[in-house]
């Protein structure tokens, strides 16, 4: 057991890093979906745009709070701070560098560590769902029970593909299955387990092309339509946070986590989440969105029985060989 | 690392049941032939009852102490097997004309059955609660499938509150007897309280709670209010089915837990169980005499019998026992093969009151004839099979020097020869409004056949199957 | 530990009677889920460190959802259900009578029967043993519940599923 002050220390680091993180993420996203359009994307505030983050944080802190009139007004301010607070809480089961030597990079590490981070995650839909409730609008709560739907489908398979990853490993702790993963990582082994997984994460974070809970097009803007100012804000770092847990979690089950030849632990690492951000962001820029009801067959009856399929696969080749 | 005793022949009974029902859905969608699903699960249900005789004689504790495979076990089973084969005949005719969901109603009975056979054969506590929940959930679903029936609806649903509340309460005592024992074994627990845990005010706590379960299941006096309405409410062969399987299943539950696992609370049981015999029996039979629908009536008998059953537990001997073992055997006949005959009535196009029954001795003279002779059994009029079951529950009171016991069953046994009669003047005395004979098919004619010869082929010769009910009895 | 099981016991509590007193059903649907989180403390602090996850992850995580979802699609409106006079006149003081009996009758639980607080050696509630446990002692049991699942998705879908007829007319021509 660390001093709690330590612990404390880390706990403000890690939070505020990932605020930080949070806001270059938007930032470069927008620039890179510029790209992809062949425009600049944010480049006024700054030298190429890089204080366009900090204005906006300015804008939303100073925006007028608002709550609708029929609003349930003790949900309605709470469910914001779940999602954020499900979003932060689920960092600090992931370690970032091997925790070997005087210090030890991850804040907590228990034993069933992978597990506890699932249930933090499948919390998160708490934030979702009454948010979109306590706002009574019919946008909202359309919003809201696709976006429930959509997650509850998805973690069935998302799990499932887990468990692939949890034969080979042998273990549920994180830092376990990252040190089974030194000489080859888990993507060689467990291709399937990886892509239902990738898919599974994208659908997760109700990131295009799943993104229907917030599909402009047809429900104006999903859940938080109502939200405005600084609660509006805690629903987008929550959305953006979560997509660096997801990042983070797919490196260290599939992509051999922090290793990597050369560079230390934490670089492999970083390089390895930025990288799958990316993956995120591209996905965005190229990919149409699903239509309700296929990506709920999609998820029901593709890519559950395909996990389970992987699972029966990799048991059966772990126990006989 | 194994598990001790992976015992698949001794296990094969229920292993052919769950096979069966799994096999029952699949048919389901490849056949438009329903009848054939019958005739697959009786089919099963035989199978079963072979695979019973490798376990017959032997004593045995498998899949790590599980599962026990005993005498008791071994006469419940068949008990079980054959009101679910009676079940599936009565149920031919009634699935075809009520257009139910066929695959899936035969498939639930049997995995009702499978539940009980958990229930029945098992020293664990954990693993009675999961049989017990298996016949429940199956049961939720049976008594609900009439569903443009309003009433099978609300029986449904009742039955589904009422019953999950009661598992709770169940589970509730059972972790207050593992709280104080440290264990889910039935024998364990014995040992432990023959150790000296009696004494503890949470254990005595506990085994209220598993009795207030239990007696839910059952539908003993205060724990019964569900049972009228379930029973009316449920489709018909269903009501059958709970009455005599469920309340049989729980039956056995009831002997294990107590006889087994806490033999030391005895003096503080047998009390409250005598208490709750004749609160049920009387309670049964009082409320039953104003019925006017049979179905109802026929719950209210059933809420009476556990009564009368009851009294087995009360006395808390072998005797006992034996004497309980003994009538629920001869009431699953003679209670299925009256319901059959309301089946009939029912499927004739009447209803379900007791007035629909006018002129049946003109229009169905066999099944009239035997309704009277179930009827009687049920009252205990010699030389029927329930008067003999009657009497051994009364000299099972008596040799345990508890007369009142005895004596308060006579009286209500005279109490409920009105209700019955009432029916059968009903039948024999007024007439019909349509004289046409009643189109009696196949299969129930079957069941009732087969249940009238068991009911009175027990009264005939009581004392070969009672010696054997000892043997079971002492096995305990 | 104590730390665990006070704050745990508080959250059960709270969740507890929240779901009694809460008016809207999602109000109650929230004080479950808060019992269900100060369960799975009270597991921790009992070291069945797999069952507190695996119970935020099942009854918080996917159960409640649910419960949610159900909830919120039938009261889209936050009013409370007026209340009218209750056809259940006089059954709250009953209840209420039972429940305090009860309390009494568990309060020596608490009270007389010493509590055994020392901790468990070993890996007792860690994913290895408990899966150990879960596939060798409790096999069997294991599997029965498996099968008590399979017979209540059975059951859901022939109660809420629409009949065979109808469903083969909307189909149109494209059945079989």
């Amino acid at each position: 057991m660390e001093a709690w002050w330590l612990l404390l220390v880390k706990s403000v680091g890690l939070v505020l890093l990932l605020f930080l993180i949070f806001a270059y993420l938007m930032l470069f996203e927008r620039k890179f979906l510029g790209f992809f359009q062949l425009r600049h994307g944010p480049n006024r505030t700054g030298p190429w745009g890089l204080l366009q983050p900090f204005a906006d944080a300015v804008k939303l802190v100073f925006k007028e709070d608002i709550i609708p009139a029929s609003a349930d007004r003790l949900i309605y301010r709470l469910a914001p701070m779940i999602s954020l607070f499900v979003a932060l809480a689920a960092y600090v089961v992931i370690p970032v560098a091997p925790s070997s030597g005087s210090f030890r990079w991850g804040i907590a590490d228990p034993n069933a560590g992978l597990l506890l981070l699932l249930a933090i995650l499948s919390l998160g839909v708490y934030g979702i769902a009454l948010g979109g409730w306590a706002s009574q609008g019919k946008y909202t709560l359309l919003g809201a029970l696709r976006s429930t739907a959509q997650a509850i489908s998805y973690e069935l398979a998302m799990a499932m593909s887990l468990v692939g990853v949890l034969i080979l490993a042998g273990s549920v702790r994180l830092d376990d299955i990252v040190a089974a993963q030194a000489r080859v990582p888990f993507i060689v082994l467990q291709p399937v387990g990886a892509l239902i997984f990738l898919i599974c994460i994208v659908a997760e974070t109700n990131r295009a092309p799943f993104d229907l809970p917030e599909g402009e097009t047809e429900l104006v803007g999903g859940y938080h339509t109502e939200y405005s100012g600084l609660r509006f804000a805690m629903y987008y770092m929550a959305e953006y946070i979560n997509m660096i847990v997801m990042a983070s979690l797919l490196t260290h089950l599939y992509l051999g986590g922090w290793h990597g030849p050369l560079l230390p632990p934490v670089v492999w690492f970083a390089l390895k989440v930025a990288a799958v951000l990316f993956l995120f962001i591209w996905l965005r820029a190229t990919l149409p969105r699903f239509r309700y009801d296929r990506l709920m067959s999609f998820g029901w009856k593709v890519l559950l029985p395909l996990a389970a399929l992987n699972l029966l696969v990799t048991a059966a080749v772990v126990v006989l060989a | 690392m194994a598990v001790t005793g992976m015992n698949f022949t001794l296990l094969l009974p229920e292993l052919i049941l769950v096979a069966t029902g799994i096999l029952l859905v699949l048919l389901d969608l490849f056949t438009e032939q329903k009848r054939v699903l019958v005739y697959a699960g009786l089919a099963g249900v035989l199978a079963s009852l072979l695979a019973l005789i490798p376990g017959f004689g032997t004593t045995a504790s498998i899949w790590a102490d599980m599962i026990q495979v005993d005498s008791l076990a071994g006469f419940f089973k068949i008990v079980f097997l054959a009101v679910t084969a009676l079940a599936l005949l009565v149920s031919l005719e009634y699935v075809e004309r009520r257009q139910i969901q066929a695959g899936e109603f035969y498939a639930l009975l049997i995995f009702a059955t499978v539940g009980m056979f958990l229930m029945a054969s098992s020293l664990n506590l954990l693993v009675i609660y999961l049989g017990l929940e298996l016949v429940a959930i199956a049961s939720y679903a049976l008594v609900g499938l009439l569903k443009q029936d309003g009433r099978s609806v609300e029986a449904s649903i009742k039955y589904l509150l009422v019953s999950s509340a009661t598992s709770a309460v169940f589970l509730f005592g059972i972790s207050l007897v593992y709280g104080t024992t440290g264990s889910l074994a039935l024998p364990q627990i014995a040992q432990a309280l023959a150790a000296g845990a009696a004494s503890q005010p949470v254990l005595f706590a506990g085994m209220l709670f598993l009795l207030a379960g239990l007696a839910f299941k059952v539908a003993a006096f205060p724990f019964h209010m569900w049972a009228p309405d379930t029973y009316e409410g449920s489709p018909t062969p269903i009501s059958a089915f709970l009455i005599t399987g469920a309340e049989a299943a729980g039956f056995a539950a009831l002997l294990r837990v107590f006889l087994v696992g806490l033999p030391g609370l005895a003096d503080a049981w047998t009390t409250i169980f005598a208490a709750l015999s004749v609160l049920t029996m009387t309670y049964g039979n009082v409320t039953a005499i104003s019925q006017t629908k049979i179905k109802r009536l026929m719950a209210y008998s059933a809420i009476a019998q556990a009564g009368y059953v009851l009294v087995g537990l009360a006395v808390a001997t072998g005797q006992g026992t034996a004497a309980m073992l003994y009538y629920l055997l001869v009431y699953a006949f003679m209670t299925v093969g009256a319901f059959a005959v309301i089946i009939l009535v029912a499927n004739s196009g009447a209803g379900e009151e007791i007035s629909d029954f006018r002129g049946l001795s003109q229009r169905s003279p066999f099944f009239a004839w035997a309704l009277v002779i179930y009827f009687l059994s049920l009252i205990g009029i010699p030389p029927t099979a329930g008067f003999f079951g009657k009497l051994n529950l009364f000299s099972a009171a008596i040799a345990a020097d508890m007369t009142w016991l005895a004596v308060v069953m006579v009286i209500n046994s005279v109490i409920s020869a009105p209700y019955y009669f009432k029916v059968i003047r009903t039948m024999f005395l007024e007439e019909a409004a349509e004289a046409e004979p009643v189109r009696a098919p196949a299969s129930l004619t079957w069941a009732t056949a087969i249940t009238l010869v068991v009911t009175i082929l027990l009264g005939l010769v009581p004392d070969q199957v009672y010696s054997w009910v000892r043997l079971v009895a002492g096995a305990l | 530990m104590v730390l665990f099981f006070l704050l745990g016991s508080l959250m059960a509590v709270a969740g507890a009677s929240g779901v009694v007193v809460a008016r809207k059903p999602v109000h109650g649907v929230i004080g479950m889920i808060l019992n269900f989180l100060g369960l799975a403390l009270l597991y921790v602090s009992l070291q069945a460190e797999f069952l507190a996850v695996v119970q935020i992850i099942v009854y918080a995580g996917a159960v409640m959802v649910l419960f949610l979802f159900v909830v919120a699609l039938l009261t889209a409106h936050a009013k409370p259900p007026a209340m009218g006079p209750s056809p259940l006149r006089g059954q709250g003081w009953r209840a209420g009578l039972v429940a305090v009996l009860l309390l009494t009758a568990l309060l020596p639980v608490g009270v007389v029967v010493p509590g055994r607080a020392e901790p468990w050696e070993g890996d007792f509630g860690g994913v290895v043993r408990f899966g150990q446990e879960l596939l060798t002692t409790h096999l069997l049991a294991f599997e029965a519940l498996a099968l008590v699942l399979m017979v209540a998705v059975i059951g859901v879908v022939i109660l809420v599923g629409r009949p065979p007829q109808r469903r083969r007319g909307a189909r149109g021509e494209g059945g079989s």
